[in-house]
């Protein structure tokens, strides 16, 4: 029974695939994990959400130059930059747009994301013979069948910005929590900004191959806001993002091999249940804790409130 | 008013504007503040005071002006400065402890690549005991009371041994004993050659607290000692005769 249980984890760990997928996603989990808290903490939710469509552009970009300079197929390399430049051309875009006092950054945001990714998919569907790019795989991801290429790419990038939070993270800390003190001290808030915004852009690149572009906010920001359901201070929140966005990726991959179902989506499930547990039972700040604490008791006023809300 | 005659100012501001979206905030204020004196900003709602502190951290960009802390550029003034919110302006949900928030004064000078040794740690204590706060050192942030989470920001810009405080409406919402404790901090920090700018609301009290007093209302009224600014026909002008129904202890002084 035992020796039958402990078969059942080995086995995958035996296939190249299911370790790569492994090593992938919790690579990325983690980088995520810590990002994603920066995200939340800057309430840069929607402006990753326009970083990760204008990417398709970036990615067709990126596909086409190198196959038409150097006749190279589907270099990841050529990929990753080109959605970088769309990252970059889309932020600027977004302040640029924003500059009119009447449009607000939601709006320009909002309006920056379709017509990125409608971009993307224009230039795709010109290029249909030459550009092999699944766009269903850029939609959802792929985690299942990750090129050596992009294994080394992601780690690489992830230890990249994963190093520079935490060289730096006394910097990121201030400026998020009180940015006129930071410029008072003396810290580069733009270049703050910059480097944050770069490294959402380069962890949602890396992401959008295993998950692909609609998961990856949550898989930026389902672990970190987890994690702050129970940590009072940064560096904690952000380790234990990490671990959420792994033992997600874990429990996930063997789910889905179980209920043969997507990988991806199993994974994000997951990630949202365990949000899900936390937000019911956090020691302060769940929902459990404050019923606890509150005159009127638990269910009556929530109740009241829902039936209201119907 | 420096014994020598010749010190630079603490604070010099000459002819600083600053806007947001062309709508104008502040329009060509200029003054110079000696050191060792306690200076109280006042001015209505939306008048431009956190805007001008803003502008002397170099949070904003002025449109033009000049900036000067202590003789040298605010640019490189880095770390001379020390802020104190205004408690509406922060995220009380951010996670963060009272010890971190203090020790976050010391990153001013520390190095990036040094973390915080004994002399830091030291001094952080030191000024949350000096501020009574020594036994709420873990705690979050967001689970002090008003009072509490000011002292906070007190001990901040205590622990980074700055030459200039720019505290902006430090005494809001706070109860006598605490507001009086809190002054005499400030009077400490004011004995010991610093400077300070204090945003405040109350003209009750402003005359005991500053020595000098900027008025302004999108535009600079004056700066001088409180006798001077403290005057019902300036005051007038500044609240844009919105103060008229308020009987004021200051009217009945000036109409004696
Ligand atoms: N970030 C901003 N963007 C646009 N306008 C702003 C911004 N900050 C302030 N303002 C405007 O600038 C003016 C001055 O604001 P400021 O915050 O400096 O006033 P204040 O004197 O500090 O007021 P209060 O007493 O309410 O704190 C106001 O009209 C305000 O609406
Ligand atoms: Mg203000």
């Amino acid at each position: 029974m035992i020796s039958g249980f402990i078969h059942f984890f080995l086995v995958p760990l035996q296939e190249a695939y299911f370790q790569k997928a492994l090593i992938a996603g919790s690579t990325v989990a983690i980088a995520c994990g810590v990002v994603g808290c920066l995200v939340i903490l800057n309430r840069m939710a929607f402006l990753g959400d326009a970083l990760s469509h204008a990417m398709l552009a970036g990615v067709a970009g990126g596909y086409l130059f190198m196959q038409f300079v150097f006749g190279v197929e589907a270099h990841s390399l050529a990929m990753i930059i080109g959605s970088l430049v769309a990252a970059l051309l889309a932020v600027t875009l977004v302040n640029f747009v924003s500059l009119v006092p009447r449009i607000k950054q939601d709006t320009a945001i909002g309006i920056m994301y379709s017509s990125a990714f409608s971009l993307g998919l224009v230039i795709i569907s010109l290029f249909i013979n030459r550009i092999h790019i699944s766009i269903s795989q850029f939609i959802m991801g792929d985690i299942l069948s990750i090129a050596d290429a992009d294994l080394w790419a992601t780690t690489f990038v992830c230890c990249l910005v994963l190093s520079f939070i935490c060289i730096f993270f006394r910097y990121f800390q201030i400026a998020s929590f009180d940015p006129v003190m930071a410029a008072s001290i003396g810290v580069p808030l733009g270049l703050v900004q910059s480097t944050l915004t770069a490294g959402v852009a380069l962890i949602v690149v890396t992401g959008i191959n295993m998950v692909g572009v609609i998961l990856i906010m949550g898989f930026l920001i389902t672990p970190a806001a987890t994690a702050y359901l129970i940590c009072d201070r940064l560096a904690r929140m952000m380790i234990l993002a990490a671990i959420f966005g792994v033992t997600s990726v874990l429990v996930g991959l063997y789910l889905s091999l179980i209920i043969n179902a997507a990988a991806g989506a199993t994974i994000m499930l997951f990630a949202s249940m365990q949000f899900l547990v936390v937000l019911i039972v956090a020691p302060n700040y769940g929902l459990l804790a404050r019923w606890r604490h509150s005159p009127v008791g638990p269910p009556r006023k929530v109740l009241k409130r829902f039936v209201k809300s119907v | 008013m420096n014994p020598e005659g010749n010190n630079v100012p603490a604070i010099d501001v000459d002819n600083l504007t600053v806007s947001y979206g062309g709508r104008p905030a502040l329009e060509s204020a200029s003054f110079a503040i000696d050191p060792g004196l306690m200076v109280g900003v006042i001015g209505p709602n939306g008048a431009g005071k956190s805007t001008l502190i803003k502008a002397l951290v170099g949070f904003v960009r002025p449109d033009s002006g000049d900036i000067q802390i202590c003789g040298v550029p605010a640019r490189s003034a880095k770390g001379s400065i020390a802020y104190v919110p205004q408690r509406g302006d922060l995220d009380w949900d951010f996670p963060v402890t009272v010890e971190d928030v203090v020790m976050m004064a010391r990153y001013a000078r520390l190095p990036w690549w040094r973390s915080p040794d004994g002399s830091d740690k030291s001094a952080v204590r030191a000024a949350m005991d000096t501020l009574g706060i020594g036994n709420l050192h873990g705690r979050p942030i967001g689970e002090l009371s008003g009072g509490q989470k000011q002292r906070v920001f007190l001990a901040r810009a205590l622990a980074q041994d700055a030459e200039v405080f720019l505290l902006d409406e430090p005494f809001a919402g706070l109860d006598a004993a605490t507001e009086k404790e809190l002054v005499k901090v400030l009077a400490r920090v004011r004995a010991e050659g610093r400077t300070l700018l204090v945003v405040h609301h109350d003209l009750a009290t402003a005359g005991d607290y500053f020595d000098r007093i900027i008025l302004l209302n999108q535009k600079l009224f004056g700066y001088d000692t409180p006798q001077r600014m403290l005057r019902p026909d300036i005051l007038r002008r500044v609240y844009e005769h919105k103060l008229e129904p308020f009987k004021h202890p200051i009217w009945e002084a000036a109409a004696s």
